[in-house]
């Protein structure tokens, strides 16, 4: 059995998108939000996470740019491009459907 | 990737091709910031400096690794480790300069055999004429018999031909024929052909002085005593005369006219002999024995070519011409019956050395790739050997993080490399050969 925490594959492109549609963040934040939201369910090394934001950036759908934080250091924040949008757009939908056919079937009564 | 989204991908792709540094340096502190904030946090937490500064790098993971992940997802890295590989490369080859020198060698005898016989192949069999133009629409003609074989057609069976098929650009006639030829005190026999008026217009060969034949210059019995002299003879034996253009030279003992030089490398049509001169049909009683034939159906003698329109097959030009071949059967049975005629492409023309050059220059073929194959064995020995040599080597690199593809690709760009410098040097050596066969088969 596998644990909760595994994220299905491709799955964390479509969270990393959702979280920066938000509100433009830094790497570290990215992953803060994602434990937090999820509630610790979704742990999601850290070591997985730059990758993911670089191979998305290289997609053109997040854009990473310098600038300073709250404490006035200067730091990477990633946004929400308008072709990221609709690419979340589109895998949120095609999630939706997939879901929901699949608790269709786990919640199937059994006779 | 859609056009949008090389938009924003290209900038990012040629900052970290360009500005590879920058960009490296940009990973860095993104990465030096986590940890930062990761500890700042961990701290408030109420963990003493040392935990929050383990636990964050722990958290983390393996910082080279994922440098290392992020510059393969910037997706340039590619061309970045073929280059870093190549430099690699080299220095490894020069590590170990008996190996390379070796397996280098290996190859360069491997390629460079088969490009030498592929260049025989080529300047024998499919382009065997220099200079001439169009050579893939020229094929040869000959007569056929059902009984002997007898590879020439008459002179005015050729000229129907001309007349009635559609399909043909031009026939030529091009028969092989020797001449004494005496200037001041030195005589010998030289080479040359008895060619149609339309010769020299029709394999797009100009003269470089002088001009070749004339339309109707080959009709008329010893009409037009002319001569076209190739290069190789205007320098050796007019010594370059500028002059030569109108001069009389005895031929057989037949004066002719010289009208004209053609060009440097233009040997004629005739794989295996290098042509001196060239004289029009209407001359050829006095080359040929047996009379004046060109008005004789019955006196086969004409070796020529046919040149077909774009587009058109040797098949469907030999339909149309066996059609020709019936109708001459059935108008003149006292010259023609049980006479056929028959295309063939260049490399089985029966009346020159291509077709006994061929079975030699196939079996060349397989004796080549024969000797590419052992030569391949051969560098692939070399270079197992070498990687038991360099097992330690890949066995640090993959302890150090080095994927197996990464790996796979360095072995693959070094060999790469080898095959290069074998390439190149097959290449020369094919240069060097190219006329190595004229050596071999001095005809």
């Amino acid at each position: 059995m596998s644990k909760p925490s595994d994220l299905v594959q491709g799955t964390l492109d479509m969270l990393i998108l959702k979280i920066l549609a938000l509100e433009p963040l830094n790497g570290w934040a990215v992953g803060q939000r994602l434990k937090q939201i999820s509630g610790g369910m979704l742990q999601v090394s850290d070591g997985s996470l730059y990758p993911a934001l670089h191979k998305l950036e290289q997609q053109g759908w997040i854009r990473a740019e310098w600038k300073s934080s709250v404490n006035n250091r200067r730091a990477k924040f990633y946004s929400l491009t308008r072709i990221g949008r609709k690419q979340l757009e589109k895998e949120s939908a095609s999630w939706n459907s997939l879901s929901a056919a699949i608790s269709g079937i786990v919640n199937l009564k059994e006779a | 990737m859609s056009i949008q989204q090389w938009f924003y991908a290209l900038p990012l792709r040629l900052r970290s091709l360009f500005r590879r540094k920058q960009a490296d340096q940009d990973l860095k502190d993104e990465l030096r910031d986590h940890l930062e904030l990761e500890i700042a946090q961990n701290l408030s937490r109420g963990m003493s400096p040392e935990d929050s500064r383990s636990s964050a790098v722990r958290d983390l993971g393996g910082v080279t690794q994922i440098e290392e992940r992020c510059r393969e997802a910037r997706g340039v890295s590619s061309i970045q480790d073929f280059f870093q590989d190549l430099r690699y490369g080299v220095r490894q080859l020069r590590r170990s300069p008996g190996f390379s020198v070796l397996a280098i060698l290996c190859l360069t005898l491997g390629i460079g055999a088969n490009a030498t016989v592929f260049s025989w192949v080529e300047g024998l069999l499919l382009r065997p004429y220099p200079l001439v133009a169009h050579q893939e629409r020229l094929v040869a003609l000959t007569g056929t018999t059902p009984d002997s074989e007898n590879p020439e057609t008459s002179w005015p069976d050729l000229l129907e031909i001309q007349r009635s098929c559609t399909l043909i650009d031009s026939v030529i006639a091009s028969k092989i024929t020797g001449a004494t030829l005496s200037i001041g005190d030195h005589a010998d026999v030289t080479t040359g052909s008895i060619v149609s008026a339309n010769y020299f217009d029709a394999i797009g060969v100009r003269p470089m002085l002088g001009r070749g034949f004339q339309p109707g210059e080959d009709s008329g019995r010893n009409a037009h005593p002319i001569a076209v002299i190739s290069y190789r003879l205007w320098k050796d034996r007019f010594n370059g005369d500028p002059e030569i253009i109108g001069k009389t030279q005895r031929f057989s003992n037949v004066v002719f006219t010289i009208v004209g030089v053609a060009p440097e490398g233009f040997f004629g049509t005739f794989v295996g002999r290098a042509m001196n001169f060239w004289v029009p049909a209407s001359m050829e009683e006095a080359f040929e024995g047996g009379g004046y034939k060109l008005d004789d159906r019955g006196a086969r003698w004409v070796e020529g070519y046919v040149r077909l329109k774009p587009g058109v097959t040797r098949q469907q030009a030999q339909q149309e011409i066996s059609t020709v071949a019936s109708r001459l059967e059935a108008v003149y049975p006292a010259t023609n019956r049980g006479h056929g005629l028959q295309l063939w492409p260049l490399w089985e023309t029966p009346f020159n050395h291509a077709s006994t050059l061929r079975p030699t220059l196939e079996i060349m073929v397989a004796v080549a790739a024969f000797v590419f194959l052992i030569a391949c064995a051969n560098v692939s020995n070399l270079l197992l050997v070498r990687s038991f040599a360099r097992r330690q080597e890949m066995t640090v690199r993959l302890a150090i993080g080095a994927g197996r593809g990464r790996l796979l690709k360095q072995l693959l760009t070094e060999g790469l490399l080898l095959s290069t410098f074998g390439a190149a040097g097959g290449m020369l050596v094919a240069y060097w050969c190219r006329h190595a066969l004229a050596l071999l088969l001095t005809l």
